[in-house]
């Protein structure tokens, strides 16, 4: 039977078809990673937890779950281009004391609260300047006001007051709800809002970068905001004009809110894309479970036809190896290799499998062989003269192999399904992103306790598909192989 | 009777393979374990005894070195690695006492260190859980097997057929997961994973069983009735069914007399086999996410505390264990199957 003839086959019967389809898809989404992104580069961002900071939003469901999409505001002020607002100009001795204001309004539109908000505050200032001192507020649709940074004397010339990084490079803005709990700005935000919430629990459940814009029980509040910087200071003699004032100090606020939903499938606690996950992880199933079962079912099926055509002690002696090593339980001693070589290579661990996994086909395939080599033909192929190896790769291969191939198709979860396990004691190797992998994290991460259902139902999904795909396509193919070698 | 001796020869030699496995991957660390022992020894019987107190440090660090030197000696510690891979496997095969690094025992004599103790007080409770999976699962898994092979290609056979395929691709401890997020924290039928339980109290036991059995029967129910089905398919094309059939005897009969009893050995020490097998691997996070006293979990404890003791031990007794039980099932299985017995 040719490999058109089988696929025909295959495509007849409507689990076959579905498999088809599957693989190939799944096929394409593997080849289409690897080639059209920079693989490497971006699995290895995936397993640094620390390089997701402030991209996405962090353990939020996917977007179709959620009635009420949250609305993306994104500010970058800089006061130097905006035009100031001079709230108060008094002269104190030779000082020239200063309230400038500068203030921007937007709307906010989304029904439902983000998951939290970025917030990147800079100040730059003279160093002749007296007793400055920075506020940020932020007026709300409901007339109350949330003193984002309560007033705050700035001494140095160069300040990064809300932010991560600063004397060097560029520095980036930090998400409220990470910040701890006695972090001025938190405190500020939450102290502001309390009157308004009164539910001390619903306060650190919601935590400053949804307080930002919470009402009343915790509901977003739409409407107009306006977010201003009040800087007070006194300036030295007597300025003629105002007009100059970005000369004394400047400030860049950057504020962006985080969406309460991501894309398809939602994202991890540490904000890093589900759907992104899964598909950095299939390649690697591919290259797991295809090699172990490829190595497997080959070493099995040669050593299954070898223990068929040795006889006596020698036949006797390969069957009770092959049972050894099948009674060796895998996972434990897997567990034990991993944890006692202290090396989390996957290869390692793979080849590990392949040196316990392949008796699986020897004793299908040995009684195969058997039975084909009992058959008269082989005996007439005796006759003429024909070699061991003449009937073994003449007459036993060509039909055993379709029987193989089945096989390897069949197997083709064990592995699968195994890596994961070992992931998830967190015993695999730490630069292979695998579907395991994700579920380790996301049980570590106690989203099964925190309803974080989509960081773990996809990674488990993609992976029964991915299973399931293959032992459709075994079940469809075994029919069409195996009944051939009956009848004869 | 040839046929058992040759089967019971087996298990000490998969032990033994086991076992060399085992040593030889760990024995390392053994040493460094035996070396620490022998460190307590010493410290206990110089450094902190009265009887010594007197003598100035520097003497009683001479004796303690005396000591040590001949308790490494009485132990074999000084000879060379193939040597001590054998000493090992033989203090193992022996059951000497190994002593745990972090982990201790909790129900028997709660405390102590002994790696063999804390493995035994465990096996309890694992096999409780997946005997009762087992025969709820047996009962489900026969009548939905027989219902299969009336009619191949029905309705009943396909969802067999899908369940079983689906039970197999999915890991049992992601469906764990998913069934403590649905049944736990969703809707709040059962108690939680985290939940204190009173693990020498069995109604308490009871309660926290009821979602690792419901789990472990919804996966294996598929697999299990999937194989009866082929088992008895097979069956129905002998010739025997054939004249059964030829002599008018109504189907039901035909299934219970002449079916079920041929079909019955086979069945028996697959679902049995499966169940076996399924605790020394799938099992082990099961019970872990599941947080369930059992072997399972204290695979999972152990690796996290990286106790290898433990570990040595655990994976030895579960594979001795597993040997006996396949003894036993191909015990079973001849006594059942009277052609075996006479083949």
């Amino acid at each position: 039977m040719s490999a058109a003839e089988i696929l025909r086959e295959i495509w007849r019967c409507w689990t076959g078809r579905i498999a088809l389809i599957l693989l190939i898809i799944q096929l394409c989404l593997a080849v289409w990673v690897v080639v059209s992104t920079d693989y490497a580069a971006l699995s290895r961002k995936y397993l640094d937890e620390t390089a997701w900071l402030g991209e996405y939003p962090r353990a939020v469901p996917p977007c179709w779950a959620v009635p009420h999409h949250a609305d993306i505001i994104q500010l970058k002020l800089n006061t130097s281009t905006m035009k100031p607002e001079i709230v108060e100009k008094r002269q104190v001795g030779r000082y020239t004391r200063y309230v400038v204001k500068w203030s921007y309004q937007f709307e906010y539109k989304g029904h439902a609260l983000p998951s939290d908000t970025l917030l990147l505050l800079v100040v730059k200032r003279l160093p002749d300047l007296k007793a400055y001192k920075l506020e940020v507020k932020l007026l709300r649709p409901d007339n109350s006001t949330v003193a984002i940074l309560a007033k705050t004397p700035i001494t140095k010339e160069y300040v990064v007051v809300v932010g991560i990084g600063g004397a060097k490079g560029k520095p980036k803005p930090v998400a409220l709800n990470t910040l701890p709990s006695d972090d001025p700005v938190y405190r500020s935000i939450v102290d502001s809002v309390s009157p308004l919430i009164g539910d001390e629990k619903l306060l650190t459940e919601l935590g400053p970068g949804k307080l930002l814009w919470a009402g009343r029980g915790g509901k977003a509040l739409l409407g107009t905001y306006e977010i201003s910087v009040v800087a007070s200071f006194y300036v030295k003699g007597q300025p003629s004009s105002d007009t100059n004032l970005s000369k004394y100090t400047s400030v860049y606020l950057e504020m962006q809110t985080l969406g309460n939903c991501y894309g398809l499938m939602g994202t991890d606690s540490v904000g890093r894309p589900i759907e992104l996950g899964i598909l950095i992880g299939l390649p690697w199933s591919f290259v797991i479970s295809f090699y172990v079962t490829f190595l497997t079912t080959m070493i099995g099926g040669f050593y299954g036809i070898l223990a068929a055509f040795a006889s006596g002690w020698r036949a006797e002696l390969l069957m009770r190896i092959a049972d050894t090593v099948y009674s060796i339980p895998l996972l434990p001693i897997l567990i034990v290799v991993v944890i006692v070589t202290r090396s989390y290579s996957i290869w390692l661990i793979l080849t590990t499998m392949v040196a316990l996994l392949w008796v699986g086909p020897v004793v299908v395939v040995r009684s195969m062989a058997l039975q084909i080599k009992s058959q008269p033909y082989i005996e007439a192929a005796k006759a003429i003269g024909a070699s061991n190896a003449r009937i073994l790769f003449r007459y036993v291969l060509p039909q055993i192999l379709p029987y193989l191939v089945a096989l390897m198709v069949l197997g083709i979860p064990d592995p699968i399904i195994i890596e994961a396990a070992l992931a998830f004691l967190g015993l695999s190797d730490p630069t292979v992103p695998t579907w395991g992998k994700m579920l380790e994290w996301a049980w570590k991460e106690h989203a099964v306790l925190n309803g974080w259902w989509w960081s773990f139902l996809f990674p488990g999904l993609a992976l029964t598909v991915f299973c399931a795909t293959f032992l459709m396509l075994g079940r469809a193919l075994e029919p069409i192989v195996a009944p051939k070698l009956k009848s004869r | 009777m040839r046929w058992i001796i040759s089967k019971l020869l087996t298990i000490p030699i998969v032990l033994l393979v086991v076992i060399l496995i085992l040593v030889s991957l760990t024995s390392s660390i053994l040493d460094q374990i035996m070396m620490k022992q022998i460190e307590i020894e010493i410290r206990r019987s110089v450094i902190t005894n009265p009887q010594y107190a007197n003598l100035p440090m520097e003497q009683k660090m001479k004796i303690a070195e005396r000591m040590k030197e001949e308790l490494i000696k009485a132990l074999g510690l000084d000879k060379p690695w193939y040597v001590k891979v054998f000493m090992y496997a033989y203090s193992l095969l022996t059951f000497k006492p190994i002593y745990a690094r972090v982990l201790t025992t909790r129900i028997i004599d709660p405390g102590s260190p002994n790696a063999y103790l804390i493995v035994l007080e465990r096996i309890p409770f694992t096999v409780v859980l997946f005997t009762t999976s087992a025969i709820i699962t047996l009962c489900l898994a026969i009548p939905l097997g027989l219902l299969a092979a009336r009619k191949p290609g029905g309705l009943i056979d396909k969802i067999i057929s899908a369940w079983s395929i689906f039970s197999i691709s999915m890991p049992w401890w992601w469906v764990a997961m998913v069934m403590i997020w649905l049944f736990c924290y969703e809707w709040r039928i059962f108690p939680g994973p985290e939940h204190e339980t009173d693990w020498a109290n069995p109604i308490s036991v009871a309660q926290r069983a009821a979602l690792p059995v419901i789990t472990v029967v919804m996966m294996s129910t598929g697999v299990v009735a999937y194989r009866i089905r082929s088992i008895l398919l097979d069956i129905l094309t002998e010739d025997f069914i054939t004249t059964a059939r030829a002599k008018g005897l109504p189907e039901r009969m035909i299934l219970r007399r002449y079916v079920l009893r041929v079909a019955a050995p086979p069945i028996v020490t697959i679902v049995l086999l499966s169940i076996v097998l399924s605790i020394v691997s799938g099992a082990i996070i099961t019970e872990a996410v599941f947080n369930w006293y059992g072997i399972g979990l204290l695979f999972w404890d152990a690796v996290v505390a990286n106790d290898i003791p433990v570990v040595l031990v655990l994976v030895y007794i579960s594979t001795l264990l597993y040997l006996l039980t396949r003894f036993a099932l191909d015990i079973l299985y001849t006594y059942l199957d009277p052609r075996i017995r006479r083949a």
